[in-house]
C-alpha cells in the first residue's frame, strides 16, 4: 500500500514536469516560427528595395535622356518629365538611405552583413558612392537651362551602376536564403526535440500513468468482487442461521409438546383424584398455564413452519358453514366468559362447497377472531363471509372480522403484521399472547395468494379484512338438503342486533325454514298475536336475551302466560351469557338454550331436540325414561329435568353426577374458608362455579342457596364481603344431600366389593405372599399396567419389613414401566420370602 | 373380557396419563422402546390395539409400525400414532406404513377414548365380516 502511494506520488510529479516541458517546447516552437516568418518578411522587403534601386537607376537615366532632348519650347512636356524624374530620384535617394543605414522607413531596424557593408562602402564596388554620384549628376543636369547628357554618364549609369546594384541584390538573396536555411534547421530541431520529449514523456509518464490507472481500476474491480463475495457469504450465513433457527424452533416445539402433554394429562388425572381445595386450586392454575403454553408452542410451531416454508397447501373440498361452526366452537368459551356477542354470517351467494385448504383458512380466521375477542371488552364481534368475484371455477371471498374493542391506530397498523408485535405494548401486557398471530395470518394469506389488511374506521374497534381465492365445484355446490323433521316449520327470529339477525337468518334459511325476523320483543309479540289470530301460528321462536325495552326472558314469560293469545311455540333462548345464569333463566319458559356464537350444527341439534321433546310431550311420554329406570327424583336432585337438560342421555347425566360428587364435595369447605379469610374474589368465583354446576345437574335446592349467597355477596359492601355462616351451613347440608343421593345412585350402579385386608405384621408368610408374587409375575411378564395396583397390595403386606427397600425399588421400576427389571426384582423378593 | 391395549412411549409420564384414562375400560400393557413393543405385540395374547409414539429411543415409531404390519401375526392390530410430530410429512409417513389414525399431542382424553373405541369397533366389524365370508 505504501509502495503504491509513493509510486503514485512519483508519477504525479513526472506528470507535472511533463506538462511544463511540453508547454515550454510549444512556446519555443511558436516563437521560432514567428521569428523565421518575421525575418523572411524583412529580407523580402530589403531584396525588394534593392531591386527597385536597380529599376530606378535605369528609369532615371532614361528620363534624363528624354528630358535633355525636349526642346525648351515644349515647356509643358519638359515639366512633366522633370517631375517624374524628380520623383524617381527622390525615391532612389530614400531607399538608398534605408539600405545603407539599416533603418527602415517604418522605424524597424535590420542589420547589414559585413559583405553588404563592404559592397556599399568599400572598393571595388563602393555602391554608395556610385548611387550618390548618380543622384547628384541627375540633379545637376536637370538644373541646367539646356541639359546635356554625356555618353560617359549614360554608360556609367546603364553599365556600372546597374551591375553593382545587381550584385547587391544577389548578395541579399544569398544571405536571405542562407538565413532561412539556418532558421529552418532550428525549427526542425525544435520539432524533433519536441517529438523526442513527447516520446520520453509517453514512455515514462503517460504510459505508467495509464498502466497505474488500469491497475487501479483492476484493483478496484477485484476489491469490489471480493466485497461482493464477502457479502454473499455473509448473506448465505445469515440465511442459514435463520433457517437453522427456524428448524431448531420447529424441532424444539415438537420436543416441548411431549412434556406438555404429560403436564396437561397428569394435571387432569390429578384433578380427578381426591385432593384438598388448595391442591385443586394449584392444579387448576397449572392446567390453565399449561393451556397457554400449548397455544404458544402451537403459534411458534406454525410460525417456524411457515418460515422454513415446509407448509404445503391442501386442495380438498370443504364446507364454509363447517369452517364457521368450528370457529364458533373454539371461540365460544372465551366469548362467553367476557359476555361478548359473536356473530358468524355467510352471505347466501357464497358457494356451499369450496375447494382449498380448510385447515389454513380456519387458522387465519381463528387468529383474527380470537384477536378480536381478546381485544374487545364489551360489545360484539362480527364475522362475515361475502362473495367478491367469481368465475366458472373459482370464487374470491372476502372475510371481515370487525369488533367493538380497543381498535388500532394509524402508526400501529404498519407494525401489526410483523412478528412479535402487538398494537400497543400495554396491550401485550394486558391481553397476553405471543404477537405471532397476525404475522402467521399474513404469511398464510401470502402463501394462499390472498390479501389481508386493516380497515380504518371512525367508530371504535378494528376491522380486519382478508380476501382469498378458492376453487369450487358447481355440481357439488348445491343447496343444503332438506331436513324432514323440520319441514314446514315457521320460525320467528327476535334480535336487536342486525348482524346477529342476518347470520341466524342465513343459518335458518339453510334448513329451509320459513323465517321472519323482528328487531324487538314488542314487535315479536305483535307478530305472534296477529299470526295466531290468522291461524298461521309460529312453531318456533328464537329470541335473543338482552334487548332494549323488553328482554327475551320477559317476552317469553308473557307468551307462556297467554297461550290463548300468542299460541305455544317452541321457545329457544340465545345468549352470550355464561351457561349457569342462562340455564336458570331458560329453565322455566324456554325449550332450548343457544350460546352465542351460534353454530349451524348446534342450532340444528337444538331445533331437532326441541321438536322431539315437543312430540314426546304431546304423547305425554317422558323422553328420558332410561333402560336403567332411574328414579325421577332423589333428595336434592331433579333427575328428570337434569337428564332432559343434557339431551336425554342418562349415562352422560350419571357421569356428570359422578364428576360433580368428585369435584364439588369440598367446594363448600373452600367457600367457608375463603369467606373467613376475606378472599372476596376467590369466594365469588367458587360460589359462582358451584351455582353453575348445581344448575347443570339440576340440584334445585343447592342452586337456590348458591344463588341467594351470590346475591348476598353482590349486595354487600366492598370493604366487608362476609357471608352469613348460617347460610353457608345450609349450603353444606344441601351439598351433603346431593352427594348422598349421587352416591346412592353410583353404588347401585357399581356394586363393588371391598377387598379383604390381611396384615401379618413383621413376619413374612410365603403362603400369603406367594400367590400375589405369582400374579405379579404374570402381569409383569405381560407388561400389564395393572401390576401397579397389585404392587400396592404387596407393599401393604411388606410394610415395615426388611423388604421395604426392595418394594420401593419395585415401585420405581413399575412406575417407570421398566417391567423386565421389575421382573428381576420380584424374583429377588420371592427368593427372600421363600428362604 | 376387557380389550387389551398396548401403549408404546418413551416418556413414562405420557404412559401414566394414557393408563389413567384407559385402565377402567381396558387391559393396558406398556413398553418404553420399540424392541419390547414388538415382543409384546407378537406375544400369544396379542393386544387389540396399539398406541404408538413416533419418537422412541431404539427405533422410531414408523419403523415399529412397519415391522408390525409386515408380520402376519400382528398386521391386523390397528396402530394409532400418538405424537407431538404433527407435520404433514410425519402424518403421511404414519399412514404409509399402515397406521390407522393419528392423534396429536397434547390431546384431550375424550379424543383418545373415542378414537380407540371407534377403531376397536371397526376391527371387530372387520373380523365379523371376515368370519361371515368364510
Amino acid at each position: 500500500m505504501k509502495n503504491t502511494n509513493r509510486r503514485e506520488k512519483q508519477l504525479s510529479y513526472r506528470y507535472y514536469i511533463a506538462v511544463i516541458i511540453i508547454s515550454v517546447l510549444s512556446l519555443l516552437g511558436l516563437f521560432t516560427t514567428q521569428y523565421v516568418l518575421n525575418q523572411q518578411e524583412n529580407y523580402a522587403s530589403i531584396i525588394n528595395k534593392s531591386g527597385r534601386q536597380r529599376m530606378l537607376s535605369q528609369q532615371s537615366t532614361m528620363l534624363l535622356l528624354q528630358f535633355s532632348t525636349i526642346p525648351s519650347s515644349n515647356q509643358l512636356h519638359r515639366e512633366v518629365i522633370k517631375e517624374r524624374l524628380e520623383e524617381s530620384i527622390s525615391l532612389m535617394e530614400k531607399s538608398h538611405k534605408e539600405l545603407t543605414t539599416g533603418i527602415a522607413e517604418d522605424g524597424s531596424v535590420f542589420s547589414l552583413s559585413p559583405e553588404i557593408r563592404d559592397m556599399y562602402f568599400a572598393k571595388p564596388l563602393a555602391v554608395d558612392t556610385q548611387v550618390l554620384h548618380h543622384i547628384t549628376t541627375v540633379r545637376k543636369i536637370m538644373a541646367e537651362p539646356e541639359p546635356r547628357v554625356s555618353a560617359a554618364f549614360v554608360d556609367n549609369a546603364i553599365g556600372r551602376l546597374l551591375t553593382s546594384l545587381n550584385e547587391v541584390v544577389k548578395r541579399y538573396e544569398v544571405e536571405s536564403n542562407s538565413y532561412s536555411a539556418v532558421l529552418r534547421k532550428i525549427e526542425i530541431i525544435v520539432c524533433i526535440t519536441t517529438l523526442l520529449v513527447l516520446i520520453v514523456l509517453v514512455r515514462f509518464v503517460f504510459f505508467p500513468l495509464v498502466r497505474s490507472g488500469i491497475k487501479n481500476e483492476e484493483t478496484l474491480i477485484a476489491e469490489q468482487k471480493e466485497t461482493e463475495l464477502l457479502l454473499t457469504q455473509a448473506k448465505e450465513a445469515a440465511e442459514n442461521a435463520s433457517r437453522m433457527k427456524s428448524e431448531f424452533l420447529a424441532s424444539l416445539s415438537h420436543e416441548l409438546k411431549t412434556p406438555m402433554n404429560a403436564i396437561v394429562g397428569l394435571t387432569y388425572l390429578s384433578l380427578e383424584t381426591e385432593i384438598t381445595s388448595k391442591q385443586r386450586d394449584y392444579l387448576n392454575k397449572i392446567s390453565s398455564s399449561a393451556g397457554h403454553l400449548v397455544a404458544l408452542i402451537d403459534d411458534l410451531l406454525d410460525f417456524s413452519k411457515i418460515n422454513t416454508t415446509s407448509i404445503t397447501l391442501k386442495d380438498a373440498p370443504f364446507n364454509m358453514a363447517n369452517v364457521m361452526d368450528n370457529l364458533a366452537s373454539v371461540i365460544t368459551c372465551t366469548a362467553l366468559e367476557k359476555g361478548l356477542e359473536v356473530n358468524f354470517n355467510i352471505e347466501q351467494d357464497v358457494p356451499f362447497q369450496l375447494i382449498g385448504d380448510q385447515q389454513r383458512l380456519e387458522q387465519i380466521l381463528g387468529h383474527l377472531v380470537s384477536n378480536a375477542v381478546k381485544f374487545t371488552g364489551e360489545g360484539h364481534v362480527d364475522v362475515t363471509t361475502e362473495l367478491r368475484d367469481r368465475d366458472d371455477s373459482w370464487v374470491r371471498l372476502r372475510f371481515t372480522v370487525s369488533d367493538t374493542g380497543v381498535g388500532v391506530r394509524g402508526k400501529e397498523i404498519e407494525r401489526l403484521f410483523l412478528p412479535f408485535t402487538q398494537g400497543e405494548e400495554s396491550n401485550t401486557r394486558q391481553h397476553g399472547g405471543t404477537g405471532l398471530g397476525l404475522a402467521i395470518c399474513k404469511d398464510l394469506v401470502d402463501l394462499m395468494n390472498g390479501e389481508i389488511w386493516v380497515e380504518q374506521k371512525s367508530e371504535p374497534g378494528a376491522t380486519f379484512v382478508c380476501e382469498l381465492i378458492f376453487s369450487y365445484d358447481e355440481l357439488q355446490s348445491q343447496a343444503h338438503p332438506e331436513i324432514p323433521e323440520l319441514e314446514g316449520l315457521k320460525v320467528l327470529l327476535v334480535d336487536d342486533h342486525p348482524m346477529a339477525r342476518t347470520s341466524m337468518k342465513h343459518i335458518l334459511g339453510s334448513f329451509h325454514l320459513q323465517t321472519k325476523d323482528v328487531g324487538s320483543a314488542k314487535e315479536a309479540l305483535v307478530e305472534l298475536e296477529s299470526n295466531y289470530q290468522k291461524t298461521t301460528p309460529y312453531d318456533i321462536v328464537v329470541t335473543d336475551w338482552q334487548m332494549p325495552e323488553m328482554d327475551g326472558v320477559e317476552a317469553a314469560r308473557i307468551i307462556r302466560q297467554r297461550p290463548e293469545k300468542y299460541g305455544s311455540p317452541v321457545m329457544i333462548l340465545v345468549t352470550a351469557f355464561s351457561k349457569a345464569e342462562a340455564v336458570q333463566q331458560a329453565e322455566e319458559d324456554f325449550d332450548g338454550l343457544l350460546l352465542k356464537p351460534v353454530s349451524r350444527a348446534v342450532l340444528l341439534g337444538t331445533l331437532l331436540a326441541s321438536q322431539q321433546q315437543k312430540n314426546v310431550a304431546r304423547s305425554s311420554h317422558s323422553s328420558f325414561v332410561s333402560e336403567r329406570a332411574l328414579p325421577r327424583r332423589l333428595p336434592g336432585l331433579d333427575l328428570t329435568k337434569g337428564i332432559a337438560q343434557i339431551g336425554g342421555n342418562p349415562q352422560i347425566y350419571l357421569l356428570l353426577l359422578k364428576k360433580f360428587a368428585r369435584n364439588q364435595r369440598g367446594q363448600v369447605e373452600v367457600i367457608r374458608r375463603e369467606n373467613s379469610e376475606g378472599n372476596s374474589e376467590a369466594l365469588y368465583r367458587h360460589l359462582h362455579t358451584l351455582k353453575g354446576v348445581a344448575g347443570n345437574i339440576c340440584a334445585p335446592k343447592l342452586f337456590q342457596l348458591a344463588t341467594v349467597l351470590e346475591q348476598d355477596f353482590n349486595k354487600s359492601v366492598k370493604s366487608d364481603r362476609k357471608l352469613s355462616y348460617a347460610k353457608i351451613e345450609s349450603l353444606e347440608q344441601a351439598m351433603e344431600e346431593v352427594i348422598t343421593s349421587i352416591h346412592s345412585l353410583v353404588s347401585e350402579e357399581s356394586g363393588a366389593g371391598k377387598s379383604v385386608g390381611v396384615h401379618r405384621g413383621g413376619e413374612l408368610d410365603p403362603d400369603l405372599l406367594n400367590p400375589i408374587i405369582d400374579q405379579l409375575d404374570v402381569l409383569l411378564a405381560d407388561s400389564d399396567t395393572d401390576a401397579e395396583k397389585l404392587l400396592e397390595q404387596l407393599a401393604e403386606y411388606l410394610q415395615e419389613t426388611d423388604l421395604d427397600s426392595k418394594v420401593a425399588i419395585l415401585q420405581e421400576q413399575i412406575g417407570q414401566y421398566e417391567f423386565d427389571e421389575a421382573l428381576e426384582t420380584v424374583q429377588n423378593i420371592r427368593e427372600i420370602i421363600n428362604k | 373380557m376387557k380389550k387389551k391395549i398396548l401403549i408404546i412411549d418413551d416418556a413414562p409420564e405420557n404412559i401414566d396419563f394414557l393408563v389413567g384414562i384407559l385402565k377402567e375400560q381396558y387391559k393396558v400393557v406398556a413398553a418404553r422402546n420399540g424392541e419390547k413393543a414388538l415382543q409384546l405385540a407378537g406375544a400369544e395374547n396379542a393386544p387389540d390395539l396399539i398406541l404408538l409414539d413416533i419418537m422412541l429411543p431404539d427405533m422410531d415409531g414408523i419403523e415399529v409400525c412397519r415391522h408390525l404390519k409386515s408380520d402376519p401375526g400382528t398386521m391386523n392390530i390397528p396402530v394409532l400414532f400418538i405424537t407431538g410430530k404433527t407435520d404433514d410429512e410425519a402424518i403421511q409417513q404414519g399412514f404409509d406404513v399402515g397406521g390407522a389414525d393419528f392423534i396429536a399431542k397434547p390431546f384431550h382424553y375424550y379424543l383418545v377414548k373415542n378414537r380407540i373405541a371407534t377403531h376397536l369397533e371397526l376391527k371387530m366389524l372387520r373380523e365379523q365380516a371376515l368370519l361371515e365370508q368364510k
